[in-house]
């Protein structure tokens, strides 16, 4: 049986409409109005133990919501999350005692206390044995250099410092799984580097379940082998971060700045509409999509450079978002996407 | 189970004594101050007696006793649950509550366990001076039963002091500034603090029976000395039972309507 | 009258501030009220069958405990002035406020009177209100009273402004305002007569309190009002409190010199 088990997920809040004024605050006493939001939509996903799977979607997509109630935190308002066996926010002991988390905006350690203390205090709520503890504490300061950091009182720590002190928090239990939300938000990518490589290690040494999501693609690339998307609260995509990335994410866009550009040049670019997608023109700027499996950036270039002089150039990856947007669309259209996809080419 | 929660509180206790020695200054000024704010009360309470030697047939002595049994429970109070105030502000609105729910232990034990508040020691201290000193003029030779039945007492007063604010600190998972309502509920508790025959009747039976912090002074007081109210000395404890039963019931409500924060 | 403007305008940036509160308005006039009906009760018990005790009637002292609470919370308690003095000396942004047309002090004291109105609308009242409903609140003794105490309650506000002034240099000096706060309302509350009267007090401890400025605050204003202090006396005591600010105004002006010279020197 899968560890996780999500069955038509539902979540909305109540949020206070808020009315102006004085008076408007003592009419909010007597009486509040109500509007609900949804933010998790029926959506349905089984994990198995030792998978490492990416939760993306864009801003407000309901992914912290969703973390939340299989974490616990929050009650489903309909449907079933099953954690191993167990009912996360009504066997909460049971259920915390295997999971350990990480929020990205918030800390989970002592403010006023090194993050030393921070363990020791975990070892004893988790009743960690002191040979397995002292283990972990070894393995997890040499992977993620705390060897200096975890001395130090949280406060004075930098966020990548504290971020890595909050990674080896939430393994240091040996939790079967680990729901981490946003944990490379505002680190730079040595730091980064060193979290992914730490999940990836742990997820495969240790066949730890992990839930990972991030705004980074390259997170996801690096430590999952499947992603689940989310928008609006309903699951768009749910297979192999492979699939994603060779039909969707093999696209760049290049931005040219330019001068001087002959006239030819549109008639150029019609000739070459089987590599290059949604042109867009003005006279001292173009942009232009292409498939990097098909065509390379520096043949995108030789294309154009014969009829404008290119000031400046830039080339942008796809973002998570902007996969969204594209499978949102497909979605609408009611088409497979791999279909779909084929046929973009054409435009 | 009761045993494992000990064994943590322990725990947690030394890491609050290591945050308490880190800031050391501020331990002594606090405590100063607040020893400075109780004995201007008490300094009252020796002033009006230059006056009178008897309130309603109460000398100073019987007074300082109600006094300082009501400043003990208090202190405890402040001392062991005083993150119960910043429930609100500190845990619910910048969402740190959420740590608490993903411990494998009760996330109010996780709470209450979280902070020692230093400022209530010289409360305490005082507290216990006053008591002592009262029970010693009063001639009380109350043998090992009686000292017992102090502690007793005392402790059932910090229980309900801790209770109604739990209740009151509860409504933090609704309104968004709590601290005014447990503000308003915990200072009925100075009426505690002088024998409740002073007042109206209504207000004894307010200090009873809804909002009874008269158990963590006036009650067990009387069974000290005999002033006609003895009968319910011995119900201190049954109240703060009762109180933390309701208390709890309360508190499991509220956070099934915990909602978190966006993040 | 340009400058009365000017206060005026410093004076409204409270009034909305403390406006935001309306939860911390009721539970203030909550606890005030109930502060009152303790103290009411006590001193009934304390008068027992008595009608007088130290010149002062059964009557006389419900009166008492009103007013002096009233003064209690709109002078006494700060509302965050002296912590504010401290903060903005500390953290340097009093040379932003030295640039303005118009004097540091001068402009502290509109800050102050503007928070005494509105606390005075907020809390005063409905306290006086509540108050007079459940125990009865006499009227001065006599017209002259009432204008005499007029007079001497405003002297006794700059008095209370001035002392507030001064604690709030002194925490430029520490850290822990909030114990300095603490500290002062225990030493004021029973210094200025806002727990007992005066009169009340025993031998040696009567002499320190009627030598320093604080009873100034509470006491003296309402023996006016009560007529307890009267005519010729009366004046005195006006003059007293008159001379009390005069004393006052000068330490604060030395010793706020000092204190800046301090910031600008070190640079905060
Ligand atoms: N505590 C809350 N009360 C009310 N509404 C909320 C709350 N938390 C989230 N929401 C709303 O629910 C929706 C989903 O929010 P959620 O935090 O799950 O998004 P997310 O996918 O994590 O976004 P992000 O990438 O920005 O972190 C949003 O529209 C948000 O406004
Ligand atoms: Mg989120």
């Amino acid at each position: 049986m899968a560890i996780i088990e999500v069955n038509d997920l539902y979540k909305e809040y109540k949020i206070n409409q808020k009315k102006e004024g004085v008076l408007g605050a003592i009419g909010n006493i007597f009486y509040p109005r109500y509007i609900s939001k949804v933010a998790v939509n029926k959506i349905n996903f089984s994990i198995e133990e030792g998978e490492a799977v990416g939760y993306i979607g864009a801003n407000g997509a309901g992914k912290s919501t969703t973390i939340k109630m299989l974490t616990g935190i929050l009650t489903p308002t309909s449907g079933r999350v099953l954690v191993n066996g167990n009912i996360p926010y009504k066997h909460r002991v049971k259920n915390n005692s295997i999971i350990g988390a990480v929020f990205g905006q918030r800390t989970q350690m002592w403010w006023d206390l090194p993050p030393i203390e921070t363990y020791k205090l975990i070892q004893k709520i988790y009743d960690v044995p002191k040979k397995q503890f002292d283990e972990n504490l070894s393995t997890f300061t040499e992977l993620l250099d705390l060897k200096e950091l975890i001395k130090i009182p949280v406060r004075q720590l930098s966020l990548g410092q504290k971020m890595r002190c909050e990674i080896a928090a939430a393994f240091i239990h040996d939790p079967k799984i680990v729901y981490l939300d946003e944990p490379t938000i505002g680190l730079d990518i040595m730091v980064k580097d060193k979290i992914r490589n730490f999940i990836k290690n742990i997820n495969k040494k240790r066949s730890v379940t992990v839930i990972l999501t991030t705004h980074d693609l390259q997170d996801i690339e690096e430590v999952c082998k499947r992603v689940i998307i989310i928008d609006n609260g309903q699951v768009v995509y749910d297979g192999k971060i492979e699939e994603i990335k060779n039909s969707l994410g093999k696209y760049r866009t290049v931005h040219f700045q330019v001068k001087n550009c002959s006239n030819n040049l549109d008639n150029v670019l019609d000739t070459q509409k089987e590599y290059l997608f949604e042109v867009s023109k003005s006279p001292y700027d173009i942009q232009v999509k292409f498939d990097r499996q098909k065509i390379t950036a520096s043949e995108v270039m030789n294309i154009i450079s014969p009829y404008c002089d290119i000031m400046d150039l830039t080339i942008q990856e796809p973002s998570i978002e902007s996969i969204v947007r594209d499978l949102y669309r497909k979605q609408v259209d009611n088409n497979d996407f791999i279909k779909e996809n084929a046929g973009n080419c054409k435009y | 189970m009761l045993f494992k929660y000990i064994r943590l509180y322990i725990e947690f206790f030394k890491q609050n004594i290591k945050i308490m020695l880190e800031y050391r200054a501020d331990f002594i000024i606090g405590a100063m101050a607040s020893l400075f704010m109780q004995m201007s009360g008490i300094f009252f309470v020796w002033v009006i007696f230059k006056n009178v030697t008897t309130l309603q047939g109460w000398t100073f002595y019987d007074i300082t006793l109600v006094y300082g049994l009501l400043m003990l429970s208090k202190s405890l109070n402040h001392i062991f649950f005083d993150n119960l105030w910043v429930l609100g502000p500190q845990y619910i609105r910048q969402g740190n509550f959420d740590t608490l729910l993903l411990r494998p232990i009760s996330p109010l034990f996780h709470l209450i366990a979280n902070r020692l508040q230093q400022d209530g020691i010289g409360n305490f201290l005082l507290g216990l001076v006053i008591t002592v000193k009262s029970l010693y003029e009063l001639n009380l030779n109350l043998g090992i039963k009686g000292v017992a039945l102090i502690i007793l007492f005392v402790v059932s007063g910090g229980a309900i002091f801790a209770a109604i604010n739990l209740i009151t600190a509860t409504s933090s998972f609704w309104v968004v500034n709590s601290y005014h309502l447990i503000w308003t509920v915990y200072s009925v508790n100075e009426f505690a603090l002088y024998p409740l025959n002073i007042y109206h009747k209504a207000i004894g039976i307010i200090l009873t029976w809804v909002i009874p912090y008269a158990f963590a002074s006036f009650y067990p007081a009387n069974y000290f000395i005999h002033k006609g109210y003895e009968q319910l000395s011995f119900i201190s404890p049954i109240v703060a039972l009762v109180l933390w039963v309701i208390a709890l019931r309360v508190w499991r409500f509220g956070i099934k309507n915990y909602t978190s924060t966006g993040s | 009258m340009i400058l009365l403007k000017k206060m005026l305008a410093i004076a409204n940036i409270n009034i909305k501030v403390i406006l935001v509160y309306v939860s911390a308005v009721w539970a203030n006039v909550f606890v005030n009220i109930l502060q009152v009906v303790i103290l009411y009760y006590i001193w009934m018990a304390v008068y027992g069958g008595q009608t007088q005790l130290h010149g002062i009637s059964k009557s006389q002292i419900v009166t008492y405990v009103i007013i002096s609470r009233i003064i209690f919370i709109n002078g006494i308690v700060s509302w965050g002035i002296n912590q504010w003095i401290s903060d903005i000396i500390k953290d340097g942004q009093i040379s932003i406020e030295m640039l303005r047309p118009i004097d540091f002090q001068l402009m502290t004291y509109a800050r102050r009177i503007g928070v005494l109105v509105f606390s005075m609308i907020l809390y005063g009242v409905p306290v006086i209100v509540v108050s007079k409903i459940l125990f009865g609140i006499s009227l001065p003794a006599t017209f002259n009273s009432g204008v005499l105490f007029i007079i001497s309650f405003l002297l006794a506000m700059t008095i209370n402004f001035l002392v507030e002034f001064f604690i709030g240099l002194i925490g430029f000096y520490t850290t822990n305002g909030w114990g300095l706060q603490v500290f002062k309302e225990a030493l004021l509350s029973f210094l200025s007569g806002a727990l007992i009267p005066i009169a009340f007090f025993p031998g040696w401890i009567r002499q320190i309190a009627d030598f320093l400025p604080f009873k100034d605050i509470v006491y003296t204003p309402i023996t006016i009002y009560l007529g307890n202090t009267s005519g010729e006396q009366a004046i005195k005591s006006l003059l007293f409190q008159f001379m009390w600010v005069v004393v006052l105004l000068l330490c604060t002006r030395i010793f706020y010199t000092t204190a800046i010279k301090k910031v600008t020197v070190q640079g905060g």
